[in-house]
Formats: structure tokens, sequence, C-alpha cells
């Protein structure tokens, strides 16, 4: 385990800076929790699992104003029971008056990645269950209480490339950049293992950052 | 509209400008604004809700001016169909003569829209539903609506960095003694590399 502290020391040791005279400790910490962020993103690396109340016939919550982390919803609960997504467009076309047909929510949409509406409309006052990916803490401007980051070692190398990165456009040293960026892009475009997800099956075609079917992986 | 200050702080540490200098600070605020209004413009990120009131004979809204792009348009929380005035024209060909007799009567709305109309005054917050409505109704109407945030503070965390790279990049395609093309090749590629994870990972 590293913390910020020994990550920060690392990359002023590769950007050549051991005093932190150029780059200094708040600007490197800055671009790693930018890297921390990216990889955050990329990898889903902060799940956050809350409870929200739905109020009686409120179908629409604007997730931000209760949860400044949130980035987007990942798994929807109602008393244990599953709430999935549906579309909006596919609710217009199908249900035009879903807002009227008030009772325990079954589906949710999503409005933007700032709001969710849900389907149907709650009947009575509610708790639902949402896991969502979440923005890392350090990158809070008051993180919780008690938190203090710490990056597991498999996450060192990445969140150190990334504030090597931005300390080397800093420089100026573009050329250099671009093996550390091509590393960065080729790390966050890994291939996600997609076999517990519902749809695995149903694909029709391979997206281009897998790799497509080969005559050794049909079936016989 | 200012930038917000962590930001310009972290523009100037990328760009290696002095501090408190107005008329960069000045140049980096116009960019930043450009930046966060086209990436706002150009995403559905940033949604929001309105609710309108209806007005008994009225066909023509107007939406808020911080909206963007209406996605979806309700009356008495039913769905309105999405139309152009040219379609509404094989749908109804009288409907542009409201109100002078009985050839186009007010309602209940069935549809909605905002564009191929006649109307030298639209903008793009105005929009029309059809048949007007017979009654007026407190927020009769809901909308869907893709918005600008209401200051230049970008209403998500994970938006910032991004925001800080489109900045840089901006800031040195600029024509003044600053500008370097080859930095900001290297920032606008960041930030695509941010978008490409952002609207691969997000759920669709």
């Amino acid at each position: 385990m590293s913390t910020f502290a020994d990550i920060i020391l690392d990359v002023q040791s590769t950007l050549d800076d051991e005093g932190g005279v150029f780059h200094t400790d708040a600007n490197v910490q800055t671009y790693l929790e930018h890297g921390e962020l990216f990889l955050s993103l990329s990898r889903f690396l902060v799940e956050k699992t809350v409870t929200f109340p739905l109020l009686a016939n409120v179908p629409e919550y604007n997730m931000l104003d209760t949860y400044p982390d949130w980035c987007w919803p990942l798994r929807v609960t109602i008393a244990n029971f599953p709430v999935t997504e549906i579309k909006l467009d596919t609710v217009a076309r199908v249900r035009p008056a879903w807002r009227t047909q008030r009772g325990t929510p079954e589906n949710y949409i999503r409005l933007g990645h700032t709001m969710l509406a849900f389907v149907k409309p709650p009947s009575a006052n509610m708790n639902v269950d949402i896991t969502y990916l979440a923005c890392p803490p350090t990158t809070l401007s008051t993180p919780p209480a008690g938190v203090s980051p710490v990056i597991q070692d498999m996450w060192h190398a990445e969140i150190m490339a990334y504030g090597q990165l931005l300390g080397t456009a800093k420089e100026g040293q573009l050329a250099r950049t671009q093996d550390i960026l091509k590393g960065i892009a080729e790390n966050a475009g890994n291939k996600r293992d997609v076999r517990f997800l519902r749809d695995a099956t149903q694909r029709s075609a391979p997206s281009r950052f897998e790799a497509p079917l080969t005559k050794s992986d049909e079936r016989p | 509209m200012t930038i917000p200050s962590d930001i310009l702080y972290q523009c100037h540490d990328l760009l290696r400008l002095p501090v408190n200098d107005a008329t960069w600070d000045m140049k980096l605020q116009d960019v930043y604004s450009d930046e966060l209004r086209v990436l706002l413009q150009t995403t559905d990120w940033f949604m929001e809700t309105e609710f309108p009131n209806t007005v008994a004979n009225q066909r023509r809204y107007v939406a808020q001016d911080r909206m963007r792009r209406i996605v979806s348009v309700m009356y008495g929380s039913k769905h309105l169909g999405k139309v152009t005035g040219t379609s509404l024209d094989l749908l109804r060909r009288k409907w542009q003569a409201q109100g002078t007799g009985t050839v186009d009567e007010p309602g209940t709305p069935q549809v909605w829209w905002h564009d191929e109309t006649p109307d030298p005054t639209v903008t793009p917050q105005v929009f029309f539903i059809h048949p007007a409505s017979t009654t007026s109704v407190a927020n009769g109407l809901t909308l869907y609506e893709v918005c600008s945030p209401e200051n230049e503070d970008p209403p998500f965390i994970w938006v910032r960095p991004l925001l800080t790279y489109l900045t840089v990049a901006g800031f040195r395609e600029g024509s003044h003694q600053l500008r370097d093309m080859n930095q900001a090749v290297f920032f606008r590629a960041l930030s695509q590399l941010w978008l490409d994870v952002v609207n691969r990972r997000m759920p669709r």
C-alpha cells in the first residue's frame, strides 16, 4: 500500500525534481488526483451503496443534490428486488402515461448524468438502495471525515504514470509524453470481463475494444 | 462569469503562467466559458426538469434561458409526440390558422415541435404544442431538457480535470505570443481520451 505522499515522491524522482522545486507537492498531488479519477472512471474503482428516500408521487430526482460525488448508477434495488434500467424513449413509446401509474418502481430512467426518474412513480414514501460509481474521496473538496487515501499497489503504477504525464507535459517535453499517453490509453482500453453482464449472450457484434470471436471460440 | 479558482490554479500550473496576471486570467476565463458551453451542448450529461404553466388557447411556450435542447414534453403527465412544422402540415393542414374560427380548436395537446415553423420570433427556447390546451393549468407541462449549469461551476466533479485540459488546449490555440500548437494538440488528445473513457464506460 502506498499513500499519496509516497507516490508524490516517486513522481518527483521520475521527473528529476526530488526536492519538489519545479513540481511542488501540491501540484503533483493534483495530477495524482486527476489520475485516480481517470482510473476510477475507466476501472470503476470506487463504488458506493446508499439508501435513497423516494417521495410519494415524485418520479424525478436530481442525484447531484444529494451525492456530489455521483457519476452514474450501477445497480438499483427496492426491498432486495432489482429495479432495472429502461430508456426514456422506450417508456414514452410504450407507456406514455407512465407518470400517472403509481406504485412500486420497477424501472429507472437515467436522464443525463444528473437525474434518475422512477417508473412507476412511488405511490408512497419508500427507500431505494442505489449502488453508484463515485468519485474518489481525494477529489472532493471536503472528503468524508477519517478518510485517508491509500492507493492499492495494483494501481500505483498507473496513477504514477498519470502524474508523470502531466509533469512532463508541463515541462514541454511533448515527445516523451506521447509514449506515456499511449501506455495510459492502452491500459484504459483494456477489455472488461463481460462474462457476468446481463446481455453478454445477446450481443450481436463485439465492440472495437473486444477481440472478435475466432473459430476456436465457437461452440462445436 | 468566473472560472472556478481550482481550475484557474491548475491552468496556471500546466501553462506555467504567473499567478494574478489579469490579462491572461481574462483570456483563460473566456476560453473556459467557451469550452464549458461547448462540452455541455454537445453532450446530454446535464439534464433538468422544468414545469411551465399551460395557458388556455396558447400554443407557444418559452423554456428557461439555460435550456439547450428539449428531450421530452409531457402534458398532464403524458408524453407528447415530437413532430416538425412540416409533418404537422401533413397531419393537420389548418393547424396554423388556429383561433380564426372552427379550423383548429383547442383540445388536449398531442404533439410538440420547435422547428420548421414559419414564426420569425422563434428562438431556441421557444416550442409549440398542438392542439393548444383548453384550460390553464399550473405546472401543466413537464419538460425534460438538456441545460447549461446555473453558473460557471461545472456540475460534476469528474468533469473538472477534463475542463482544465480543454481550457489549457484552447488557450494554447489562441492567437497570442503564448500560442503553442504542440501542447494544444497534446491536451486535446488527453481530453479526447477522457471523453472516450467516459463514453465507453457510462451505461448506454
